[in-house]
């Protein structure tokens, strides 16, 4: 599914990557630790083409995306790709049923099909009552969920969470990590998680442990 | 769905935020303001132009026929032309003007282009102009007199009319009545009913003219209210010694190269013993009882075959005029010195002559032509001069052609309108582009985000545009109904004035022109977005990770 070789990437004078090689199989849920300061999430921004490596090659899904220009990535990552970040990032002007849509109507989906899938999907996530509250009207968690609901709605390949309950109570968590494992097994996703969570490290089906720049154990 | 549009408007103008609401109500009013100030600048420009050239116009029509070609020089003694000429009536109910026009293609060859006038001629009159020189008290001042005559419009001096009233045609005394402008008034100090000499100086010697003020007048326009005077067309005959005023003192030269010498009935006495001794036939006449009687040469007898008691026929028209030939009898025939003038002279009574120059055509300095449309000047004035009077010794020229340096100045007042127009544009752009940066820069975590759900960049760039078209319609809009209302309140209140003597015009002028405020609304809108893609670069430089690493 994804496939990173000698991935190198340098900031000003500072060496993030230094040589980073790995592969994640279809349907895996992997974490990746470490310190901070240590790498994981420029190769999580890397494998989810928000930033571009210095040298080195990443394939996803067989694509090539060291090789695409601009409007390129971002089509791919409109379609194959789903992100959720530590902050839930939802727009505040939208409802919760607006933003999870957005990724739809950037594809040009028809409008009362991507409403019809972002209610499911808020349904299937518990927040039918929520739908058209804004996001400063949730909770946490609720939040988080509406995020996840977005990065579920083009139903991408790979879902990349960055610290996805680093903002969140222990037992929030607890919720949303038993959610990544119930998607995988409903939608069939493949989950790369940047995460302090010893927990979800713990449920993972492999962890990549990084220190300065290099994956230092790399086991189930 | 347009995705853009779609983000634009439910995070756009709609959002509560307080700072970007600053910054957008600052940018609209900016707009406002520069729209405003745009819609008055044109206005009162067109405004200025429209009514200065009304007053050019007005006092001196469009188009002038006169028989000399002078472009460029205003003859103030002019020689005359016969009222009576029979394109007039034609002139009038012309609807139309249609002429070839060579026009020169976009190769550079010429290619030949039926123009036509939008409408046609309003109105002709006549007129005739004279110099001559004011004396009130110890006061002297030069003056150009211009006649108007019964068919003179009055419509157009009667708004400048300060005191006093036009000439009035049914009063026998109107040849003594005279308009002056104010200025002429104030420092000859005169005022209505006054009266003055006007002198005159003509082939030598001088005349003068008792006149009474019958009114006042002030244009506004320095140049004419310094310089003219308004009278009967009849007085200004009498002084150039035209028709119907024409009386015969002097040898005249006629068209069939004769020499017409006018005898005085009181002065023949002293000639009758020189004339007796040269007679070879006839009898010297009686001019008293025998008007139309004649003495010829006997040479030019000879030499037509004209006998005693014949008749003949005298053409007494001027050189150009159409020929006006009434019968004389001859009475008497003498005997000239050999090549001398008197071999074709020939003698006749100069009453009979003032009588008969009665029966002719007056004569005028010319013709004044008013269009229905200013547009039309140009080509109506060219329609005259190639279609109507072609080989008739006459010659049609545009008020434009003749008083270039006013209506040059007021070209002048375009470029004047132009910057103001670039400026306003230049700051309304100015401010779009940081109020619509701060947005940018406001908003870079949504756009760090829209990037990261997949928006291509100009998507994104997109958002802002229709954010920056909203904002400029915002205030297009605002600015076009201050520009236009203050526009409106200002023409029909008048409240701001000026000093008329340095801007020929009291109030300010104003004249709207709705097709040309479309036209800068619509340029402002385009200028605008197509110029507010250029900071929306910064969107592609906005890197995703940056923006939504904090929140």
């Amino acid at each position: 599914m994804i496939k990173v070789e000698n991935l190198q990437k340098k900031y000003d004078h500072l060496e993030v990557l230094k040589g980073i090689s790995l592969e994640i199989k279809e349907r895996e849920i992997v974490s990746i630790i470490g310190k901070s300061g240590a790498g994981k999430s420029t190769l999580l921004h890397i494998m989810g083409t928000l930033d571009q490596a210095d040298s080195g090659s990443v394939y996803i899904d067989g694509n090539p995306i060291h090789k695409m220009n601009d409007n390129q990535l971002a089509s791919f990552r409109n379609e194959k790709i789903g992100f959720i970040f530590q902050f839930h990032h939802l727009l505040p002007e939208f409802t919760a049923l607006e933003n999870v849509c957005i990724p739809a109507f950037i594809k040009k989906t028809k409008t009362s099909t991507a409403i019809e899938k972002a209610k499911e999907l808020l349904d299937y996530l518990g927040l039918k009552e929520r739908m058209e509250h804004k996001p400063t009207q949730l909770s946490g968690g609720e939040q988080q969920r509406v995020a996840v609901a977005r990065a579920l709605i083009n139903n991408p390949l790979l879902v990349l969470a960055d610290e996805p309950s680093g903002n969140l109570d222990s037992q929030t968590s607890e919720e949303l990590h038993h959610l990544f494992f119930k998607l995988r097994n409903d939608f069939h996703q493949t989950f790369v998680i940047v995460t302090h969570n010893q927990e979800l490290a713990q449920m993972s089906d492999r962890n990549i442990k990084m220190s300065d720049g290099h994956i230092i154990e790399n086991e189930k | 769905m347009n995705f853009s549009f779609y983000i634009a408007k439910k995070a756009g103008i709609t959002s509560k935020k307080s700072f970007s609401n600053i910054i957008i109500r600052i940018a609209v009013v900016a707009i406002a303001l520069s729209i405003t100030v745009m819609i008055i600048a044109s206005s009162t420009v067109r405004g200025f132009k429209q009514s200065i050239s009304e007053k050019v116009f007005g006092f001196w029509g469009h188009i002038h026929i006169t028989s000399s070609y002078a472009p460029n020089s205003f003859a103030f003694e002019t020689s005359p032309m016969n009222i009576s000429q029979n394109y007039v009536d034609e002139l009038k109910k012309l609807e139309k003007a249609k002429i070839l026009v060579e026009e020169y293609n976009f190769w550079g060859q010429p290619t030949q282009k039926l123009k036509e006038s939008v409408s046609g001629i309003k109105q002709i009159q006549s007129f005739a102009q004279k110099e001559g020189i004011i004396k009130a008290g110890d006061q002297i001042e030069g003056i150009i007199l211009r006649g108007v005559g019964k068919d003179y419009d009055w419509i157009f001096l009667k708004k400048y009319i300060k005191s006093g009233k036009p000439i009035d045609f049914s009063n026998e005394n109107h040849r003594k009545q005279i308009l002056i402008s104010e200025t002429t008034a104030k420092r000859m100090k005169l005022s209505i009913g006054s009266s003055f000499q006007i002198n005159f100086i003509q082939n030598g010697g001088s005349y003068s003219k008792k006149c009474v003020v019958q009114g006042i007048f002030k244009t506004g326009l320095e140049e004419y209210d310094k310089r003219f005077a308004i009278v009967p067309i009849s007085v200004i005959q009498e002084l150039n010694n035209w028709r119907p005023y024409r009386s015969y003192f002097q040898p005249e030269i006629l068209n069939q190269d004769l020499i017409l010498y006018p005898v005085l009935e009181n002065n023949l006495d002293g000639q009758r013993d020189a004339l007796e001794q040269s007679l070879v036939a006839g009898q010297i006449p009686d001019f008293t009882q025998d008007q139309d009687a004649v003495l010829v040469s006997e040479k030019w007898a000879t030499l037509n075959k004209k006998g005693s008691g014949d008749t003949i026929k005298l053409n007494l028209s001027a050189k150009g005029e159409s020929p006006f030939f009434y019968p004389f009898t001859i009475h008497g025939i003498f005997l000239s010195e050999p090549n001398t003038n008197w071999d074709k002279t020939i003698l006749c009574s100069s009453l009979y002559l003032t009588h008969l120059n009665r029966m002719m055509p007056e004569q005028i300095s010319g013709f004044e032509v008013f269009t229905h449309k200013i547009q039309d000047i140009d080509l109506i004035g060219a329609y005259i001069n190639n279609e109507v009077l072609l080989n008739k010794g006459q010659y049609a020229n545009t008020i434009k052609e003749l008083e270039p340096n006013i209506f040059d100045w007021l070209n002048l007042t375009d470029m004047n309108e132009r910057i103001i127009l670039a400026l306003m544009i230049l700051v309304s752009l100015i401010n779009m582009t940081t109020s619509l940066l701060i947005l940018i820069l406001e908003r870079t975590n949504m756009i760090g985000i829209l990037k990261a759900l997949g928006a291509t960049h100009w998507t994104i760039r997109k958002i802002f545009l229709y954010h920056s078209f909203q904002i400029s319609l915002l205030g297009i809009l605002f600015g076009n109904i201050f520009g236009i209302g203050l526009c409106l309140i200002q023409k029909y209140t008048g409240i701001i004035t000026l000093p008329e003597d340095m801007y020929y015009v009291s109030v300010a002028p104003i004249q709207i022109d709705f097709f040309h405020i479309i036209a800068m609304n619509l340029c402002t809108v385009l200028i605008s977005v197509v110029v507010m893609i250029l900071p929306t670069w910064l969107i592609v430089r906005i890197s995703p990770i940056k923006a939504i690493r904090f929140k």
